[in-house]
C-alpha cells in the first residue's frame, strides 16, 4: 500500500497547479479516503481467516455507506432494479405491509387494507424488534423487508413489536399473495367517498372512473367528496402527483429541494378540477405516507378541502435511482418534498386542520322514552311527496373519523349552495 | 472537473493494485473497486445531506466488515484508544470505585489499594460533591468517571462530604496510572480460589502475584488451586496462553491456523506449575468464551485440571487488531484456534468433566444449631448460594484425600 500512497501523491502534485487552493485540497482529501478504504480492503482480501470474493466485500461496503446515510439509499442488482420496476407490489409482498427504518429497527409506515399485517394489528409506527426470532437491528431496509416477505404463501411470521405505551409483545400473521389494491367508492345521501388504499399507475384513471360513477349515482344534487388516505403508505410519487392534479384547478403540488437547500423540482396541475370547486374533506393520519402525504399537502395548502383526522407519517424523500458498473444501481436520497406553502414533509408530516382521533362514541340513553308528535294519538301522517329516500351504501357507525368527515363535508356542501 | 479527478484517483489506487500481480483474479479487483469509487462520487455529488467524506468511508468499512462475521468491525480513533485502555487495563487516574448518588455526587464504594485516592487519604463512604470546584450532582457516573481519568501527572480537587465531619473537606489528588485488576482472590477452604474477570496484561502476572500470597497463607493446608472462569468473555490470547503456562509444565497451549495453510501457530508452555502438581478445578459456564476457552480446554486436554461448570460460549476465532493510523483500527477474525488436542471449539465450546449447573441448595430437614446464648435454633434455611464453587472445594478436598492415599500405600 505504499507505492499507492506515493503515486498517489504523484498525481495529486501534478495536477494540483490545475485547481485552486480549495478544490486540490478537498481532492487530496477524496484520494487519502478512497486510499484508506482500498487499504482496508487489501487487508481484509489478504488476512481474513476465510477467502471472501473482492464481489461481496465491496457490496458489502457499499451497502454500509449507503444503508448509512438513510433507510432510503441502497444499492440495486439489476435484478432488483427489474424488480422494482415490473411489480410495484413487489414491497408488500407476504404481508402488505410498508416499512421504514428507524432507530435502527423496521418500523410500520401502514399495514393495505385487509392484509395479512391488517389482519395482524399491525399499526403505524409499531417498530419490529425481531421477526421470526430474528433480530433486525443493524440490518438496512432491504434486508428487513426481505426478512419480512422471505416465505411462501401459507407460511407464518411472528413479529415481535414494541408498541408506545405498551409492553412488547408477539404478532403472528400467515403469508398470502398480495391482491393489487383498487381504488373504492360509496355514497352517502348526496356526498361522495373513495377510498385510495396505495397509489399506483392505475390509480388515476380508477378514480375518474369513481367520481364519474359517483355522480351518476347521486345525480344533479352531488355536494362534495370525501378522499380517504388513511392507511395509505404512499406508492408511486407520479401517481400521487398526478391524483392531486385531478382536484386542484391551478397552483403547485409539491417540490424538491436538493442538499443545497434549491428547489430542484417543482410540479404544478396541468389538468381541471374534476369536482368543478365541490367541497372536498380528505381523511388523513398517522399511516398516511410518501405519495399520500404529497397530496393531503396539495389539497391542503392550495385550500382545496380540509384535511381531517391526526398528523402524517412524515415519509417524503425523493429518490433517483443511477446506474453504476455493468450491472448495478444506487438508489440516493436527492431532495425532500415540500408542500406547496414551504413544509418539509419528512420526519414532520402534515398536520390535519381538524384533529380527530379515532374515538369510540357512547351514547348516554335517556331513563324515559321521549315524546314525539309522531307517537300521539292521532297526529297527522306524513305527507307522500315529502318522504326521503335516504340513499347510502356506506357504514359510518364504528368509524367516528369518517362520520365526523361526513358530518363536515356536509356541513360545507350546504354551504357551497348558500354561497350560489 | 472534480467527477473526473475522482475517477483518477480510482483508477490509480486500482492500477496499482494491478501490478502485484495482473492476473485474471486482480482484474475482477479492479472492476468491484471502481464500482466503490463511482458509487462515492455519487453520494457526494448528489445526496441531499452534507455528506463528510471521511465518515463515509468509515461506513463503508464498518459495512464490510460487519458483513463477514460478528467479531469483525471498524473501530474509529476514539473507540480504539478506549479499546486499548481495556485490554492494556490501565489507565491515568485516581483508583477509587464509585456508586452513584443521586442529586448528590458519587459515593466511593473504597479506595483501591496502593493508589493515588488512598495515598491521598480519600476513604471509604466519602461522598464526593465537587470536581476541581465543579458540583457533579447533575451529571452522570459515565460522565464523572471521565471527568476523575486524565494524563498521569496530573492533579484533581476532590470535595468530598464524610460523615463525622462538619465542612466539606478539599483533597488533591495526582493522577497515576492505574491497573484495573482483571483477577481476584481469596482461600476456599484449603483451596487457593482465583477469578479470572477478563484477560488483560495483568492477568498473568495478577496470578503470579494470587499464587504467592494464597500459598503463604495457606501454609499446610494447601491442597489445590480453583481458577474460576465463569462469566469471563475472554480477552488477550497471549494472556490466556500466560495463565495455562503457570500452570502446566510443558506441552502445547493452543494452535491457531488461518486462511493460508502454512501460517498456523503453535504456543507451548515453559517449565514450571506455580499449583506444584496440586489438583486444579477450572469453573466454566455459558459466559465462558475465548480465552477462557483455550485455559479450559487446554488444561483439559492436558488432564491437568478438572473442568467443572456447564457448557462454554464456543467462540473459536481470533481477531488482529490492524491498526490505521490516525483513522483507528480494524478488528478482523484472521484465525481459529484449537486446542492442544486438535479440537476447535467454535460454536460447541468446551464441555466439562463434570457438568454442575449452578444451584442453590437448602436441606431437606431443619438443621438445629446452638446460638452463641446456648439456645437451640434451626440454621439459616439456605447452605450455599454457589453450588458449582462449593462443588468444586469439595472436589479439592476428596482429591487431596486420594493422592496422599496414593502416596502412603
Amino acid at each position: 500500500m505504499k507505492i499507492i500512497n506515493l503515486s498517489v501523491i504523484c498525481l495529486y502534485f501534478i495536477l494540483a497547479p490545475l485547481g485552486g487552493q480549495s478544490f486540490a485540497q478537498e481532492n487530496a482529501n477524496i484520494y487519502e479516503q478512497l486510499n484508506l478504504f482500498g487499504d482496508a480492503f487489501d487487508r481484509v482480501r489478504r488476512s481474513y481467516v476465510e477467502e471472501v470474493s473482492d464481489k461481496k466485500l465491496v457490496t458489502s461496503a457499499i451497502n454500509g455507506l449507503l444503508a448509512d446515510l438513510d433507510p432510503h439509499s441502497m444499492f440495486l442488482t439489476a435484478e432488483e432494479y427489474e424488480n422494482k420496476k415490473n411489480s410495484p407490489l413487489s414491497n408488500f409482498a407476504g404481508l402488505g405491509l410498508q416499512i421504514t427504518m428507524s432507530q435502527g429497527v423496521a418500523q410500520v409506515v401502514a399495514p393495505l387494507d385487509n392484509s395479512p399485517a391488517s389482519v395482524a394489528g399491525l399499526r403505524p409506527g409499531d417498530l419490529i424488534i425481531d421477526v421470526n426470532q430474528t433480530p433486525i437491528y443493524g440490518m438496512t431496509l432491504n434486508q428487513a423487508m426481505a426478512e419480512i416477505k422471505g416465505g411462501p404463501p401459507g407460511s407464518k411470521v411472528e413479529l415481535l413489536i414494541i408498541r408506545e405505551g405498551e409492553d412488547p409483545f408477539t404478532a403472528i400473521a400467515k403469508r398470502e399473495d398480495i391482491e393489487t389494491p383498487a381504488v373504492t367508492w360509496s355514497i352517502r345521501q348526496t356526498e361522495g367517498y373513495i377510498r385510495i388504499p396505495l397509489f399506483l399507475d392505475s390509480t388515476t384513471e380508477q378514480i375518474k372512473q369513481a367520481v364519474s360513477d359517483i355522480k351518476a349515482s347521486i345525480g344533479e344534487s352531488f355536494g362534495g367528496l370525501i378522499i380517504d388516505l388513511r392507511n395509505t403508505p404512499g406508492g408511486s410519487i407520479q401517481a400521487g402527483i398526478e391524483v392531486a392534479d385531478l382536484f386542484l384547478h391551478d397552483g403547485e403540488i409539491v417540490s424538491v429541494r436538493n442538499n443545497n437547500g434549491d428547489i430542484s423540482e417543482t410540479f404544478t396541475t396541468n389538468l381541471n378540477d374534476l369536482l368543478d370547486g365541490k367541497p372536498i374533506v380528505l381523511l388523513a393520519d398517522r399511516g398516511t405516507a410518501g405519495a399520500a402525504e404529497i397530496v393531503t399537502g396539495a389539497i391542503k395548502d392550495n385550500n382545496r378541502g380540509v384535511v381531517v383526522g391526526s398528523n402524517t407519517f412524515g415519509l417524503g424523500s425523493r429518490q433517483k435511482i443511477i446506474p453504476v458498473g455493468d450491472d448495478g444501481y444506487v438508489q440516493i436520497t436527492v431532495g425532500y418534498f415540500y408542500s406547496p406553502s414551504g413544509y418539509t414533509i419528512e420526519g414532520l408530516g402534515i398536520e390535519p386542520e381538524v384533529n380527530i382521533e379515532p374515538s369510540r362514541v357512547i351514547i348516554q340513553e335517556s331513563r324515559f322514552p321521549r315524546r314525539r308528535e309522531a307517537t300521539l294519538r292521532g297526529a297527522l301522517d306524513v305527507a307522500d311527496d315529502e318522504e326521503q329516500t335516504a340513499l347510502s351504501n356506506i357504514s359510518v357507525e364504528n368509524d367516528y373519523q369518517l362520520s365526523r368527515a361526513f358530518d363536515l363535508l356536509r356541513a360545507l356542501s350546504l354551504l357551497d349552495q348558500t354561497d350560489n | 472537473m472534480i467527477r473526473v479527478f475522482n475517477k483518477i484517483a480510482a483508477l490509480t489506487v486500482l492500477l496499482i493494485g494491478l501490478q502485484a500481480s495482473a492476473t485474471a483474479a486482480e482484474k475482477s479487483s479492479y472492476d468491484h473497486l471502481n464500482l466503490f469509487g463511482d458509487v462515492f462520487e455519487i453520494v457526494r455529488e448528489q445526496h441531499v445531506s452534507q455528506t463528510d467524506g471521511l465518515q463515509l468511508i468509515y461506513a463503508a468499512i464498518t459495512g464490510m466488515l460487519a458483513a463477514l462475521d460478528p467479531h469483525s468491525g471498524f473501530m474509529d480513533a476514539e473507540t480504539y484508544r478506549e479499546m486499548q485502555e481495556r485490554t492494556s487495563g490501565q489507565f491515568g487516574g485516581l483508583g477509587i470505585e464509585v456508586k452513584m448518588e443521586d442529586g448528590a455526587g458519587v459515593r466511593v464504594v473504597r479506595p483501591m489499594d496502593e493508589t493515588p485516592a488512598s495515598r491521598a487519604g480519600v476513604l471509604a463512604g466519602d461522598l464526593i460533591t465537587h470536581l476541581d470546584g465543579n458540583p457533579i450532582n447533575d451529571i452522570t457516573l459515565q460522565e464523572a468517571v471521565e471527568i476523575m481519568r486524565g494524563p498521569i501527572n496530573s492533579e484533581i480537587d476532590l470535595t468530598i462530604s464524610r460523615e463525622g465531619a462538619s465542612d466539606p473537606i478539599i483533597i488533591t489528588v495526582t493522577r497515576d496510572v492505574i491497573r484495573l485488576p482483571s483477577i481476584t482472590y481469596r482461600t476456599e477452604g484449603t483451596a487457593a480460589y482465583i477469578r479470572i474477570t477478563s484477560f488483560s496484561e495483568q492477568t498473568t502476572p495478577g496470578i503470579r502475584k494470587a499464587m504467592t500470597t494464597l500459598k503463604e497463607e495457606l501454609g499446610d493446608n494447601y491442597q489445590g488451586v480453583i481458577i474460576d472462569v465463569r462469566n469471563n468473555p475472554g480477552g488477550l490470547l497471549d494472556q490466556s496462553v500466560g495463565v495455562v503456562e503457570a500452570f502446566l509444565d510443558r506441552g502445547e497451549v493452543v494452535i491457531t491456523r488461518g486462511r493460508d495453510p502454512n501460517n498456523v501457530q503453535r504456543f507451548t508452555a515453559r517449565r514450571g506449575d506455580l499449583a506444584d502438581g496440586k489438583p486444579i478445578i477450572v469453573l466454566i459456564n455459558g459466559g465462558s468464551a475465548s480465552a477462557s476457552e483455550i485455559v479450559a480446554g487446554a488444561l483439559q486436554d492436558h488432564k491437568r485440571a478438572i473442568i467443572l461448570g456447564t457448557q462454554s460460549f464456543g467462540k473459536g476465532s481470533v481477531q488482529t487488531i490492524m491498526p490505521m493510523g490516525q483513522y483507528g483500527a480494524m478488528r478482523l477474525t484472521t484465525s481459529r484456534y484449537y486446542t492442544p488436542s486438535g479440537r476447535s471449539i467454535q460454536a460447541t465450546g468446551i464441555t466439562p468433566d463434570i457438568i454442575v449447573e449452578q444451584a442453590t441448595v437448602e436441606p431437606l430437614f431443619p438443621i438445629i444449631v446452638e446460638d452463641e446464648n446456648g439456645e437451640e435454633v434451626v440454621e439459616s434455611v439456605v447452605q450455599t448460594q454457589d453450588y458449582q464453587l462449593q462443588r468444586a472445594r469439595e472436589l479439592i478436598q476428596a482429591l487431596s484425600v486420594h493422592q496422599s492415599t496414593r502416596i502412603n500405600n
